[in-house]
């Protein structure tokens, strides 16, 4: 009878981990782990009361934007409004600050290492695995 | 190392404040002609310090910790001025609160980026 809202959709676990994913590449992008682990460590308990309260004061607002945003803007509401998945969202981002993010899958990918490897194959990797992070004003602290 | 979360105790935060009440104390008491625009670094550095310190000893909630350690810190300093130092002004006590909690907040940050920059035990 009436057009289905994305907000009714369920979303699965796969598309809620990629979504958070994204997320944590975005906070990455811009060097912001410690900063995002320190904020969202702080609001974990608050998490579901702000879902709710973007509902209510963004939500509606959201499908003036198109609806590509709007579809994202309730995906990250539906998603982040469970602790479950900030707590997931602060270990990838953990693991990323300290450089282990993916070396798990990787290690997955290409089977156990090799001790005959060659040791220019093994810098190839890491320049491939590590992206060249653009200088920000960040470099510029002491901290 | 046992799986269970460290936590700081009553004695960390303790502690930090008494820290924290010695760098004003000794400020207040040694740096009277100085200007007191040069006091705000101090009363930044009494609530970053001991946050600091405090925040080293949290596995979790870095920034609760620190800011929680900022205010106690604040507190006993504003309680034992109080007590002992005649003529503080409540924009003292304003000035103080502010830079302390900015301290914690710093510190926390710091203590964080430090844990992670650690591999994890």
């Amino acid at each position: 009878m009436f057009p289905s809202l994305p907000s009714d959709e369920e979303l699965s676990e796969e598309e809620v981990d990629e979504i958070i994913r994204k997320a944590a590449e975005k906070i990455q992008q811009y060097g912001m782990e410690t900063a995002a682990i320190l904020t969202l460590e702080s609001v974990k308990p608050l998490v579901y009361i702000g879902g709710e309260m973007s509902r209510l004061m963004i939500s509606p607002f959201l499908p003036a934007f198109g609806p590509a945003a709007n579809e994202l803007g309730e995906n990250l509401i539906n998603v982040f409004e469970e602790r479950k998945n900030v707590e997931k969202l602060i270990i990838i981002l953990e693991e990323m600050a300290r450089g282990e993010y993916g070396e798990k899958e990787e290690e997955l990918e290409a089977g156990a290492p090799q001790e005959n490897e060659k040791p220019e194959t093994d810098t190839a990797s890491d320049e491939q695995a590590e992206p060249k992070k653009n200088k920000t004003w960040r470099d510029w602290l002491p901290f | 190392m046992s799986d269970k979360e460290r936590k700081p105790s009553t004695t960390d935060y303790l502690a930090a404040a008494a820290l924290a009440y010695g760098i004003v104390y000794f400020w207040i008491k040694t740096m009277t002609s100085t200007p007191s625009l040069l006091a705000y670094p101090v009363y930044y550095l009494a609530g970053l310090v001991p946050s600091y310190l405090v925040c080293r000893r949290t596995d979790s909630s870095h920034l609760a910790v620190g800011i929680k350690s900022a205010l106690a810190s604040w507190a006993f300093t504003a309680v034992t001025l109080l007590a002992f130092v005649e003529g503080s002004s409540l924009a003292f006590f304003g000035i103080l609160l502010i830079c302390q909690v900015l301290g914690g907040a710093t510190a926390s940050y710091l203590a964080l980026k430090q844990s992670l920059s650690k591999p994890p035990s």
